[in-house]
This record gives structure tokens, C-alpha cells and sequence, in this order.
């Protein structure tokens, strides 16, 4: 290439295989997922003429004859080639109801004498609805707001934005508790990481090694076994339960499985290390000349610690707390495992939408909104968090 | 005079209860007295430095400062300054932060610490930096902020841990004299660790040579090096000939050395050394005389193994008292021709520039 060096070319071979598994496995995912949150082609792949029609319509009053006629006519040519499955879930989901209608339009199509407007109209008075073809127009794409706006628990309308149909507020609690989850769960984490890491850094090396031990080997353990081990431990007939009564301390098991408290302790255990390995190596980091300076200059320990040694660790915090938050977030088995219906988190839906209901674009939604919203938070943190700055303090 | 500031009595300090890294020191320092703690590392004199600020323990004995005893006295309450090697400067505050610290600390009310800091930078020539990072500043230049924060909060006291081993030779040199200047300025006292003996010659007023865990010598630094106490402090300290001999006879304070080669000489008695014992002749090269100026007690000649050329001198390794690395000095005094590897040449020297002390027990 013009101006590269052999010496460019070289690195640029030397970094080609990250980049390529980068790319494959990370942008390329990424990118669709945020396309999906906003695609709408369902309905003018799967009824072409038709999406054509009613981006030529003005909006007002019925459309022309000619969408009707044609919209019966894909519509059935759609079913005879199974390719109508998609439009008719992606109109359905904006509103309940519409795949019967299309469908009862559909089967009825044979039957149906000119103008199909009327013959319609008078098969289903719906179809004589102004707002049906508009959201029908809507849904001719190439974008949608929906999934994002459902998301939000609101939907578009013809005049723009409203809440959504006919349910109480699903998804902004959802999200509230999924942060709320994440960072008490940071919270008890760096509040345990801390004097677990302070300890481990002023241990004679023996020691701090074995302890080491004890942090990694469940790191080093598979999520899903720890949390099952959980999962048994807190059964009502588990372990726990068990000696409590046998120590009559209780005398009925006490309900600790499918509790908020389930998912907290087993985030946290599995979180721990996140807390704690880098917390310990800015610990390691520090000299401890810098202490004894401290007291030197007349401080006691209490203050060595709030004004010097927490101040230099706090990179250590920072690194650790934006670690598990960032995992907390997107947490999905342990909850699935040790929470009830009330402790689910954004992952527990999106792998609803992607697996149960096959409604990607809502799975996408979600995920995108979850990816900005931990952006912001993080953003926001670095900002307003001590220590919290990327450049931080030099130790 | 007023009683002394700091007395270490029988201090000792071991690590594991089994090897004492400090065998009972016992020495006292003058109030406004700058003593320097000089010796190889691994001899005690930075863990003698640690036990008087506090951050080690004495296994026993007691430290006495400013008339009471340290013991159990938590280094914040010492009041006590000190300059570390690297400085520990706080590195989140800013230089005018890190001044303002020790004030912080001792209840010093926002007008008057933001006026002894700006009194302490203006001492060390860094008013302009108050607002900048350590991180910021040059070497030398958090030297001087190590140094203005170890004074600003007037300790009688201020211990100094090697503190200008990071620095190259000539800001070393330079720095040498600012704080020889700063001590005579503030009158305060100082008790300064190095292994660099010139620091400790040019700088101190006494100096303690450690070795093993013991002072050899405390004393002015003429007399260090003119009359060292023992081998180790006649080797360590500058540049001492050794000759091995046997005490033939004793007189008063001086004593004959018969060397291994058959000759005598005739030298103070540095240490008490009984007839027929062995000793060590310490003799500085700048005492030996040569050419038309080797007059003196004890006269000889010596043969030239070799001319080593430093600039301002010549240095001769000569061959002598069993002994081929005799080194003499070349002056431009000695009235001696060009010379070369085989010449003999008259050699002499006073006794009293040359001592008989006990050999060093390895």
C-alpha cells in the first residue's frame, strides 16, 4: 500500500487475526443487534405492492381501492409461500388482534367481489379505520421507533409518542431494577473487596498467597456451578434450613431460594473476585513509605487512611466496582436460578424474547437500551466519581 | 549546654529474636547538631533512623527525645520530620497540598497555613510550583518539596533517609549545600543517613560510622578521617594504605611496626596493641611523600608498578612491605623526572599521618 512501510505492514498482519475475531465476534453482533432494535422490513418484503401503495397515500382518510385489492392479494400469495408468519407477528405485537384480522381477510380473499374496499369493510368493519392504515403505513418502514418505544414502555401513534396500550409499566421498572440490583451488588462487593484486598496486600507472601488461593479457585469455577451449589444450599429442605431448625433457631424453614436475597448473595460470590483482584494490585502498588510520610507528618491512622490511603486506592475500587458492575448488568442465569419472578433482570427478557416469542426486535430493543443506558451510567461516574477518571491518579 | 536532644541508650533491634541488626547503641545528639549515620548498607544505620521516627520498635534499650522517653509514642505524635529516599510525596495532592498537610494535622487555622507554605516553597526556591502534581516536577525539584515538607511544620527534629540517592552527581553536589544552608538557616536538628562518605564529610558536624550494628566512631569529620577509631572506619572512610605488621616495640603513643618485608616503621598507636601483635599500618596516599620531598621518620624506597593518570594528580602504584598496591600520590612538588613501571623512587612519611591499629576481624 502507498506511504506503508514494511515495518506497518507487518503489524497490521500481526494484529489481523484480532482484529478479524474482534470483528466477527463483537462488532459484526453488535451492529445487528442495534439494526434489529430499528429494522421494520417484515411487511414490505412480505407484502411489496402494497408497502409501495401506502408510502405513495397521504395519510388521509381510507387509501385507494388499489391497497385494499392488493393488500388481499400478497396477503394470501404470502400465506401460499409461508412468508406471511413475519409481517403478521410484527403487526400483531404493535397491536393484539391484527394477525385474526389479516387472517380472517386472508381466507376470505376468494370470496371478496370489487371493490375489495367495500367487501372488506363489510367483512370486518375495522377495515374501514383510518388509524389501522396508518399504522399499516408506519409498518411499511424502512425504521421503526416501536421496539425502542415498547422498550420504554410507551408506543408510537399517529400524533407520536404515547404509554402503551392496556398494561401497567413493564420494562422501565424492569430496567430500574436491574441497575438497582447491579449496584447494590457492586456496593457489597467493593465494600467486601476491600478489607479482603487491604489484608491480602500486607500479608507475608506465604499467607497472601494461600489466601490468594481462596479467592481464585472460585473464580476459576464455572458460574453455573457456583450458583447451583447456591441453588441447593438455599433450598427450603437445603442445608441451611436444615441446621437452623436442628438448632431451633427457626422452626420453620426460613424462604431464602427465589428471594432478592438468593440473587444477591450468589452475585456477589460470584462477583467477588472482580472486586478484589484489582483492588489488591493497586494495594500492592502502594508504598508503604507514603504511610509512614503520613504519620510523620503528624497523622493518625484514621486520617492516613481517609486522606492518603483511600484516595490512592480508589483507582483500585474504580477498576473493580466498573468491572462488576458492567457483569451485574448483564447477569441472566443467576438470577434465573436463585430469584423469583420479581428478581428477573433485562437478560432474563431479552433471552425471553430471543428464545420464547421469537421477537428479535424487542430482544435488539432491549439490549440496545441496556448497552446505553450502563454507557451513561458509566460516563456519568467517571464524571462525577473521585478517582473514577480513566487517567486517574498515578500511583 | 542544655541537655541533648536525642540519647539512644542500650537500643538494640532484631527482626526474628536471633540476629540483632542493632547491638546496643549508645550515643547522644546535640540540639541544633547535624549527625550523620554513615555506613555500608545492611549496618544498621537506616533501621536506627526508623526506630527514632517510629516506624520500628527498639527490642530494647530506650530512645530519649527532647527529655522524654519514645517508647510507645505512636510516630504521629513524634513530631518528628522526615525526607525519604523516594520522596513519598502524596501524588493525588498537589505540592501547596502535600506542604499543607502536617499543618492540616496540627489544627494550623487556613490563613496561616497558606502563608508557611508559600514561606516554605519561597525557602526552597519553588514558589511558582505550588499548584503542580509531584508528578509534575523534576527529581531535584520533589527533593526540594520533600525537604519543605519535612520543615514546615517546625519539627525540632528532621530525619533525612538517603535523601539525595536518586539525584545525579551534580544536583547531589548542589543539594548538599542547600540543605547545609537550610540547617544553619533554621538551627534545626538533623540526623542524616548515607553511604556516600563525601555527603557525610562535607555535610555533617558529626558523623557515626556504622558497622555490624555498631557505631565504630562518632566524631567531627576531621577526625573520622584523620584518626580513625578502627580498621574498618580507616578503610571505609576514604582511601588508607594497609600494610600488615608486628608490633617490635611500643613508646608512648607511638609504636614500631616491623612489616612483612623486614622494615620498620614508625607510626602512632591507634589502638591499644600490645608488643608482638599483629596490626594493620593505615597510611592515606596524599601523607606519602616522594622524590625530593620524602623526608620524614620513616624513609624508603619503593618501586613503580604503575602510573595512573587522574587530571588533577597522578596516582603511582608502588611496589612496598610486602605490598604491590602501595598507592602514593604525584604532585607537580616532587622535583622527580618523567617516570615510568620499574623506577625506584624514595618514599617517606611522618609518623604521626600514619596509625597502628588492630586488624579487622572478618
Amino acid at each position: 500500500m502507498l506511504g506503508m512501510s514494511r515495518r506497518n505492514l507487518l503489524a497490521a498482519a500481526l494484529i489481523a487475526p484480532l482484529l478479524l475475531l474482534v470483528t466477527l465476534s463483537f462488532l459484526l453482533p453488535l451492529g445487528a443487534t442495534l439494526y434489529r432494535a430499528v429494522d421494520d422490513s417484515e411487511f414490505s418484503t412480505a407484502l411489496p405492492r402494497t408497502a409501495s401503495l401506502l408510502r405513495a397515500w397521504d395519510g388521509q382518510g381510507l387509501p385507494p381501492e388499489e391497497a385494499f385489492a392488493s393488500l388481499v392479494a400478497e396477503l394470501r400469495q404470502a400465506q401460499q409461500d409461508q412468508a406471511a408468519g413475519g409481517v403478521l407477528a410484527r403487526l400483531n405485537f404493535e397491536e393484539t388482534g391484527l394477525r385474526s384480522l389479516l387472517l380472517q381477510a386472508s381466507r376470505a380473499s376468494a370470496r371478496l367481489s370489487a371493490p375489495v374496499k367495500d367487501s372488506l369493510i363489510a367483512l370486518n368493519p375495522r377495515w374501514g379505520e383510518p388509524e389501522l392504515w396508518r399504522l399499516f403505513k408506519r409498518a411499511t418502514g424502512p425504521w421503526t421507533s416501536l421496539y425502542l418505544l415498547r422498550s420504554l414502555d410507551m408506543r408510537p401513534t399517529d400524533q407520536g409518542v404515547a404509554r402503551a396500550a392496556g398494561g401497567d409499566a413493564v420494562f422501565l421498572p424492569l430496567f430500574w431494577r436491574t441497575f438497582e440490583i447491579s449496584l447494590v451488588t457492586t456496593l457489597i462487593c467493593a465494600l467486601l473487596a476491600y478489607p479482603v484486598a487491604f489484608t491480602l496486600s500486607v500479608l507475608p507472601q506465604g499467607w497472601a498467597n494461600a489466601g490468594m488461593m481462596l479467592v481464585l479457585i472460585p473464580f476459576w469455577t464455572s458460574i453455573l456451578v457456583r450458583t447451583t451449589a447456591w441453588f441447593i444450599i438455599l433450598q427450603r429442605e437445603g442445608p441451611i434450613n436444615a441446621l437452623l431448625m436442628a438448632m431451633d433457631i427457626v422452626d420453620q424453614p426460613m424462604a431464602m431460594i427465589f428471594t432478592r436475597f438468593a440473587v444477591y448473595l450468589a452475585m456477589v460470590h460470584v462477583l467477588l473476585p472482580f472486586a478484589i483482584l484489582p483492588l489488591y494490585g493497586v494495594m500492592k502498588g502502594i508504598k508503604p513509605d507514603y504511610m509512614r510520610a503520613a504519620a510523620s507528618l503528624g497523622a493518625p491512622g484514621w486520617r492516613r487512611f481517609l486522606r492518603i490511603y483511600l484516595p490512592l486506592t480508589m483507582p483500585g475500587v474504580a477498576a473493580g466496582s466498573l468491572m462488576v458492575f458492567m457483569l451485574s448488568v448483564g447477569f441472566y442465569i443467576t438470577p434465573a436460578l436463585v430469584g423469583g419472578s420479581g428478581d428477573q433482570m433485562v437478560s432474563y427478557f431479552i433471552a425471553f424474547f430471543t428464545n420464547t416469542s421469537v421477537n428479535w426486535g424487542m430482544a435488539a430493543a432491549l439490549a440496545t437500551l441496556l448497552m446505553v443506558m450502563t454507557g451513561l451510567l458509566v460516563v456519568a461516574a467517571r464524571l462525577l466519581v473521585p478517582g473514577f477518571r480513566s487517567g486517574g491518579v498515578k500511583v | 549546654m542544655s541537655e541533648p536532644l536525642i540519647v539512644f541508650d542500650k537500643v538494640t533491634k532484631s527482626y526474628d529474636g536471633a540476629t540483632q541488626v542493632v547491638k546496643s547503641l549508645d550515643f547522644a545528639v546535640e540540639r541544633g547538631e547535624f549527625v550523620t549515620l554513615l555506613g555500608p548498607s545492611g549496618s544498621g544505620k537506616t533501621t536506627t533512623l526508623m526506630m527514632l521516627a517510629g516506624f520500628e520498635d527498639p527490642s530494647g534499650g530506650t530512645i530519649t527525645f527532647d527529655g522524654r522517653p519514645l517508647n510507645n509514642v505512636p510516630a504521629h505524635r513524634r513530631g518528628i520530620g522526615v525526607v525519604f529516599q523516594n520522596y513519598a510525596l502524596f501524588p493525588h495532592m498537589s505540592v501547596a497540598a502535600n506542604l499543607s498537610f502536617p499543618l492540616e494535622m496540627q489544627g494550623v487555622g487556613r490563613a496561616e497555613r497558606e502563608e508557611r507554605v508559600r514561606g516554605a516553597l519561597d525557602m526552597v526556591k519553588l514558589d511558582h510550583l505550588g499548584d503542580r502534581r509531584p508528578a509534575q516536577l523534576s527529581g531535584g525539584q520533589q527533593q526540594r518539596v520533600a525537604l519543605a515538607r519535612a520543615l514546615v511544620f517546625r519539627p525540632k527534629l528532621v530525619l533525612m533517609d538517603e535523601p539525595l540517592g536518586a539525584l545525579d552527581k551534580q544536583l547531589r553536589e548542589h543539594m548538599q549545600i542547600e540543605i547545609k544552608h537550610i540547617h544553619e538557616k533554621l538551627g534545626v536538628t538533623v540526623v542524616y543517613v548515607t553511604h556516600d562518605q563525601g555527603e557525610a564529610l562535607t555535610m555533617s558536624d558529626r558523623v557515626a560510622v556504622f558497622h555490624h550494628g555498631r557505631i565504630q566512631q562518632l566524631a567531627p569529620p576531621a577526625e573520622i578521617y584523620e584518626k580513625p577509631a578502627n580498621a574498618f572506619v580507616a578503610s571505609f572512610i576514604g582511601e588508607n594504605n594497609r600494610l600488615d605488621g608486628v608490633v617490635a616495640a611500643r613508646d608512648g603513643a607511638s609504636c614500631l611496626l616491623r612489616l612483612a618485608d623486614g622494615g620498620e616503621v614508625r607510626a602512632q598507636i591507634g589502638e591499644d596493641l600490645p608488643v608482638g601483635a599483629q596490626a594493620v599500618l593505615a597510611l592515606r596516599p596524599e601523607k606519602v611523600l616522594i622524590g625530593s620531598e620524602a623526608q620524614g621518620e620513616n624513609r624508603f624506597e619503593a618501586e613503580i608498578e604503575e602510573l595512573i593518570y587522574f587530571g588533577d594528580h597522578t596516582r603511582l602504584r608502588l611496589s612496598f612491605g610486602g605490598s604491590d598496591d602501595f598507592s602514593a600520590r604525584l604532585t607537580f612538588k616532587d622535583g622527580l623526572g618523567p617516570l615510568k613501571k620499574g623506577d625506584r623512587i624514595p618514599v617517606a612519611w611522618s609518623a604521626a599521618n600514619c596509625l597502628a591499629l588492630k586488624p579487622e576481624e572478618s
